[in-house]
C-alpha cells in the first residue's frame, strides 16, 4: 500500500444539475502502484471521467481523500496545484485538444513556457518527444493538417514533455478508427514500459482496456 | 412566426445583446450631443425677429460709425425705429469667465427688442440711472449676481476701471435668445471719451433699425447704405439674421470638424453591430444549416438576421436618445457656462428623434450585410459537419 | 513569451473578420482622438509662433487685442528713442503698426471673412526674421501696394500676386506674398502705415512692436513707461500675447472633442468587450486545456488582456497613421479672440502620438478586462466537456 502513487480512499462525489444532486463517485477507493497501466472501464456515467477529474486536482472530492505521491492533492490550493499539475501530470484527451493556431511544435512547448528552460533548451525537449511519438517530420504542420491519429500523438508529445510520472487519457481514442486507436494504444503501452509512466486510461473500449496491465470496471460509482 | 424567432434569438445571448444595445446607445448619446452642439451654433441667427437691420462699417464690424448717422438713417423710407450699440469689451475679474457686454441707447434699444424683458420698475430704474447695466436671468445666476450689487470692469475699448449698479435682471421670450449678456448706458462710457480720446468720441458698433415692412428688407438696406456712399464711413446693412448666421459660419471649420466627427462615431456603431452580428451567424452555423435543409430560403435567412440585427441597432437607438435628453441638460449647462462666449443656448433640436430612428435603422441594415453574406457563403455540408 | 506573442497574432488571424471590425472601430476613436489633440496643436503651434521671444508688444493701456488698441504718433517717437531698443545698424528695431479688420470675400463659397490688415514699413519685417516675401516683392513705401500672407493669397478672391484688392474705398496691387512659417501672420495682408491710415480715416497706430536689447530689460522698461505720463500703454511679451489669443479656442477644441471622445470611446470598449467575450466563449476547451497543462489562472488572466490589448495596440497605430495624414491639409476659422480669419493645420507630436496609443490601448484593455476574468474563472472540467470549434 505504502508504494502505490496514486492513492484514493473512500471518495464520494456528486454533481448539481438544477439543484438536484446527482451522485457519481460512492465510497470509491483505488490504489494504483507506480509504472503501472491501469484501464478505468465503463460506460458514460459511471464516473470514470469523474475520478480522472478529482486525481488532477480539476475537482475537489466532497468525502474522502487522493494522494498522489504522498501529496493529498484536494489541500493544495489552486495555484500551488497549477504548479503541481505542469510537473506530475500529462493529460490526453479524447478530441486532443490541440491549439489550431500553434504547429505541432509550438503545442509540445506550450508547457515548457511554464519553465525557465532557455529557448535552445526546450526546443530539444519539443524534438525529443515529438520523436518519441513518431512524428519527429511533422514539427511545422499545423493540427488541421494532420490526421486524427498524428493529433493525438502530438497531444501525447506535448503530455510527456515535462516528463510526468502519471499520464492521465480521456478516452484518446474515442475518435479515431480503429487502426489509428491501436496505434495510440501500442505508443501508450510503449511509454509504459520504456519510460515507466504510471497511465490512467478511461474508457468505454474494451479492446483499448485489454492493452492496459489492469483492468477495473466501473459502474454507478463503485469498482465491480 | 418568424418575428418570434427573431427576437427569441435576441434573447439567446442576453450578455452580448445587452453589450451590444448599450455600446450603441452611447455612441447614439454622443451623436446626439454633437448634432445639438451644431444646432445651438446656428440657434442665435434663426431665434431673432425678422423685421430688424443691423447697420455696420462697411469695412469690418472693428470699424466704428459716427453716431450722428443716427438722424439720417432714421429719414430713409421705411424704418420704423432707430436704436444703436457698441461693444464695451472690458474684463471681469481674471477675464476667464466671459460674457457680452454691450453699451446701448436704452430707451430705443429695449423697445426695439421686445425679448428683452425687463419688470416696469426695474426698466426705470436702469433707464434713471447712467451708470446702471442690466444682466441676463443666467449671467447672473452663474455669477450670483442680483440687483443692486456692482459690476467692476476693466475698460480695454474704453479704457479705465468701471463699476455699474446692477438695475435689473432680464430674461427672454425667445429660447435662442441668450440671457448670458450685459447691457449698459452708450452715454456714460462716451462721456469720458469725449474728455480723454476726443478722436473716437461720438461712435458707435452699429444701429439697430426695425423696418415699418420686413419685406422691403432688401430695399431699406441698399437705401441706407446708398446714402452713405463715397462718405468717409461707407455702411453695410443686414439683416440681423444675415450677421448673425454669417458670424456663425466663419466659424465654420470648426462646426464642420464636429459634424464629421458625429458621422464617423456613427460608422463605429456600425462596426460594433456588425461584429456583433457576425459572432452571431457564426454561432449559429449549424442552426442555418438545418434550416437551409427544411427549405428556408436565403430571403427567409435574411429576415431573421436582418431583423436581429435592426432591433439591436434600433433599442440602442431609442435607449440613446432617451438619455440624450437628460444629459443634454448637463452637457449644455457645462458648454454656456465655460464657452457662453460661443453658446447662448443649448437645446436638442426637435427632429433628433426621428432622425436617431432613421440612423439606427439603417446602421441595423448595413450592420447585417456582412454577416448576411458569411451565412450565404457557406454550404449546407459545412455547416452541418460544424458539429463534428 | 513570444509564442505568446504569435499565440495572440494567430488568435486574431484566426477570427479576422470579428477582430478587423473591431480593430477598425477602435481605430476610428483613436482617430477622432488624434485629430482632436492635432488641431488643438495646430491652432496652439500657428498662434505660438506668430510671436517671437524677444519681442514686446506696445498696446494702449487695458487693450487687449491689437484691434481694440491705439497708440498715437508722439508715444510712438518717444518710445523710439528709448535707448534699450535693440538696433541693427543704426536703426532702432522698432515698428509701430496700424491693425486694422476688413471683409474679403473666400474663394470657391464667396462667404465674407474676416481679414487683419496691418500696415507698417520695412521695420515690421526687420523685428520679425520669421516673415519672408516668398514671391514677388517688398511694397513701395507710401503707394498702395500689399503684401499677402501665403494663407490670404490662397483662401481670398484677388488675393494671390498680381491681381488687386479693394477695401476703405481704394484698389491695392498685391505685389508679393510672404510666408512664416505657418504662424498666424499667414493669414494676414501687409502694407504701408501712412497709406492704410490714410484709406481708414485714422490719425493714429494701433500697436508697436520693438524688440529689447535683452528680453530681461522688460521691467526697467517698465518702469519707464510708469513714470512718463504720456505713456498710457502696456507692454507684453509678444509670445505671451499671441499665447493668450489661442487660449479660448484651443480649450474650446480641446474639452468640447475630448469630453465627447471619451463617452464614446466607451461605446467602442464595449465593441471591445463584446469580441474578446466571443473570443473566451470560443476557446473555452483552449483555456481548459491549457489549464489541465498547468497554466495558473493568472496566466489565463493576462493571456487574454494582453490579446485585446494587441487589439487595441494595432487599431491605435492604424488610427495614427490615418490621423496622420489630416497633416496634408489644413483648416480655417474664425478666431474669436481676434475676430479675424486663422487658418491652421493640424499637427502631429511624439506626445500626442503616445497618447493615442495608451488611449486606443487602455480602451481595449478595459474592455478585455470582463471577458478575461470569465476566462480565468473557467471552470476545468466543464471547459473540457464542451465541444467548441
Amino acid at each position: 500500500m505504502a508504494t502505490s502513487i496514486i492513492d484514493i480512499q473512500k471518495v464520494s462525489h456528486s454533481y448539481f444539475r438544477d439543484d438536484i444532486e446527482i451522485p457519481v463517485l460512492k465510497q470509491l477507493t483505488l490504489n494504483i502502484e507506480p509504472a503501472s497501466f491501469v484501464a478505468l472501464l465503463g460506460p458514460s456515467g459511471s464516473g470514470k471521467t469523474t475520478i480522472l477529474n478529482l486525481m488532477a486536482g480539476f475537482d475537489r472530492p466532497m468525502h474522502g481523500r487522493i494522494s498522489i505521491n504522498q501529496i493529498n492533492v484536494s489541500q493544495l490550493s489552486e495555484r500551488q496545484l497549477a504548479r503541481w499539475r505542469a510537473k506530475a501530470i500529462g493529460f490526453i484527451f479524447q478530441f486532443y485538444n490541440l491549439i489550431p493556431v500553434l504547429t505541432a511544435a509550438e503545442n509540445v512547448e506550450l508547457p515548457l513556457l511554464l519553465t525557465s528552460l532557455s529557448r535552445a533548451q526546450r526546443a530539444k525537449h519539443v524534438a525529443t518527444a515529438l520523436r518519441l511519438v513518431g512524428l519527429g517530420d511533422r514539427m511545422t504542420h499545423y493540427p488541421r493538417q494532420l490526421s486524427g491519429g498524428q493529433e493525438q500523438r502530438v497531444a501525447i508529445a506535448r503530455a510527456i514533455v515535462m516528463d510526468p510520472a502519471i499520464l492521465l487519457a480521456d478516452e484518446p481514442t474515442g475518435n479515431l478508427d480503429s487502426e489509428a486507436a491501436e496505434e495510440i494504444m501500442i505508443l501508450l503501452q510503449r511509454l509504459n514500459a520504456e519510460q515507466g509512466k504510471t497511465i490512467v486510461l478511461v474508457t468505454h473500449d474494451l479492446e483499448a482496456a485489454q492493452r492496459a496491465t489492469t483492468i477495473c470496471k466501473l459502474q454507478k460509482g463503485r469498482l465491480v | 412566426m418568424l418575428l418570434r424567432y427573431v427576437i427569441r434569438n435576441l434573447a439567446r445571448h442576453p450578455l452580448r445583446a445587452t453589450l451590444t444595445i448599450l455600446a450603441m446607445s452611447i455612441i447614439i448619446l454622443a451623436f446626439g450631443l454633437l448634432r445639438t452642439t451644431v444646432a445651438s451654433w446656428y440657434a442665435d441667427s434663426l431665434g431673432t425677429p425678422p423685421d430688424r437691420l443691423r447697420t455696420r462699417h462697411a469695412v469690418s464690424i472693428s470699424f466704428q460709425l459716427p453716431v450722428i448717422y443716427q438722424q439720417r438713417i432714421a429719414s430713409v423710407p421705411g424704418v420704423a425705429g432707430i436704436s444703436y450699440a457698441n461693444w464695451f469689451g472690458g474684463r471681469w475679474k481674471d477675464g476667464k469667465a466671459f460674457f457680452p457686454r454691450y453699451a446701448v441707447e436704452p430707451v430705443s434699444y429695449l423697445e426695439l427688442h421686445p425679448e428683452i424683458q425687463l419688470s416696469p420698475s426695474q426698466r426705470e430704474a436702469f433707464l434713471r440711472d447712467r451708470r446702471a447695466c442690466i444682466v441676463g436671468r443666467k449671467l447672473a445666476d452663474k455669477l450670483g449676481w442680483d440687483v443692486g450689487d456692482i459690476v467692476r470692469l476693466q475698460g480695454s475699448l474704453y479704457p479705465g476701471d468701471w463699476e455699474f449698479t446692477i438695475r435689473g435682471i432680464y430674461s427672454t421670450t425667445s429660447p435662442t435668445t441668450d440671457e448670458g449678456s450685459l447691457y449698459l448706458h452708450w452715454v456714460a462710457i462716451d462721456e469720458q471719451r469725449r474728455i480723454e480720446d476726443r478722436d473716437r468720441a461720438g461712435t458707435v458698433g452699429w444701429f439697430v433699425i426695425r423696418m415699418a415692412n420686413p419685406e422691403q428688407a432688401a430695399q431699406i438696406s441698399e437705401a441706407i447704405d446708398r446714402t452713405f456712399t463715397n462718405s468717409m464711413a461707407e455702411t453695410r446693412t443686414e439683416t440681423e439674421q444675415a450677421f448673425r448666421a454669417n458670424m456663425a459660419t466663419m466659424s465654420g471649420a470648426v462646426i464642420r470638424a464636429i459634424e464629421i466627427m458625429s458621422f464617423l462615431i456613427l460608422g463605429i456603431s456600425l462596426l460594433i453591430v456588425a461584429n456583433a452580428m457576425a459572432m452571431t451567424v457564426r454561432e449559429r452555423h449549424h442552426e442555418y444549416g438545418i434550416l437551409k435543409t427544411l427549405g428556408f430560403r436565403a430571403s427567409h435567412l435574411g429576415f431573421l438576421i436582418f431583423g436581429e440585427s435592426v432591433c439591436l441597432a434600433l433599442f440602442g437607438g431609442i435607449l440613446g436618445v432617451v438619455l440624450t435628453y437628460p444629459a443634454s441638460k448637463g452637457f449644455g449647462m457645462f458648454l454656456t457656462s465655460n464657452f457662453g462666449g460661443f453658446f447662448a443656448t443649448f437645446e436638442l433640436p426637435v427632429q433628433l428623434p426621428v432622425l436617431v430612428i432613421l440612423i439606427s435603422v439603417g446602421i441595423g441594415l448595413l450592420g447585417a450585410v456582412i454577416p448576411f453574406f458569411l451565412c450565404l457563403r457557406s454550404r449546407i455540408r459545412d455547416e452541418l459537419r460544424h458539429v463534428g | 513569451m513570444s509564442i505568446f506573442f504569435s499565440y495572440n497574432l494567430r488568435h486574431l488571424f484566426a477570427r479576422r473578420i470579428t477582430n478587423l471590425l473591431t480593430i477598425t472601430g477602435i481605430s476610428m476613436v483613436v482617430f477622432i482622438f488624434v485629430g482632436v489633440l492635432m488641431l488643438a496643436q495646430g491652432v496652439k503651434y500657428t498662434l505660438v509662433n506668430t510671436g517671437s521671444m524677444d519681442n514686446v508688444l506696445v498696446l494702449r493701456k487695458g487693450a487687449i487685442s491689437e484691434i481694440g488698441s491705439g497708440l498715437y504718433r508722439e508715444q510712438a517717437a518717444i518710445l523710439e528713442t528709448y535707448p534699450d531698443i535693440a538696433r541693427l545698424g543704426e536703426d532702432p528695431l522698432f515698428s509701430p503698426e496700424v491693425v486694422v479688420l476688413i471683409t474679403l470675400e473666400k474663394k470657391g463659397t464667396g462667404a465674407a471673412a474676416n481679414v487683419t490688415l496691418r500696415g507698417g514699413s520695412a521695420e515690421s519685417f526687420r523685428v520679425r526674421p520669421q516673415v519672408r516675401i516668398v514671391s514677388g516683392r517688398m511694397w513701395r513705401p507710401g503707394s498702395n501696394e500689399v503684401v499677402t500672407g501665403k494663407q490670404v493669397a490662397q483662401r481670398f478672391k484677388n488675393g494671390a500676386l498680381g491681381q488687386t484688392l479693394r477695401f476703405g474705398r481704394q484698389n491695392w496691387t498685391v505685389v508679393g506674398t510672404f510666408e512664416s512659417g505657418g504662424s498666424g501672420f499667414e493669414s494676414e495682408t501687409w502694407g504701408d502705415a501712412d497709406r492704410f491710415m490714410d484709406a481708414f480715416g485714422r490719425t493714429y497706430y494701433s500697436s508697436a512692436i520693438l524688440r529689447l536689447r535683452d528680453p530681461s530689460l522688460l521691467p526697467t522698461l517698465q518702469t519707464y513707461i510708469d513714470e512718463d505720463p504720456r505713456l498710457q500703454v502696456s507692454v507684453t511679451p509678444e509670445t505671451a500675447y499671441y499665447e493668450s489669443r489661442s487660449g479660448g479656442l484651443v480649450n474650446f477644441i480641446r474639452t468640447l472633442g475630448l469630453m465627447l471622445t471619451g463617452l464614446f470611446s466607451a461605446g467602442a470598449s464595449l465593441g471591445a468587450m463584446i469580441t474578446m467575450y466571443g473570443a473566451v466563449a470560443n476557446r473555452t476547451t483552449e483555456i481548459g486545456t491549457l489549464r489541465a497543462m498547468g497554466f495558473t489562472r493568472s496566466k489565463i488572466f493576462s493571456l487574454f488582456v494582453f490579446e485585446s490589448a494587441l487589439v487595441g495596440f494595432i487599431g491605435s497605430v492604424l488610427g495614427i497613421a490615418l490621423a496622420s495624414l489630416l497633416q496634408f491639409t489644413s483648416l480655417s476659422t474664425i478666431n474669436f479672440a481676434t475676430m479675424s480669419e486663422l487658418a491652421y493645420g493640424f499637427v502631429l507630436t511624439h506626445s500626442i502620438a503616445i497618447w493615442g496609443v495608451l488611449f486606443g490601448v487602455i480602451m481595449a484593455t478595459l474592455g478585455g478586462l470582463l471577458p478575461a476574468i470569465r476566462a480565468m474563472r473557467t471552470n476545468i472540467p466543464h471547459a473540457l466537456k464542451f465541444r467548441g470549434a
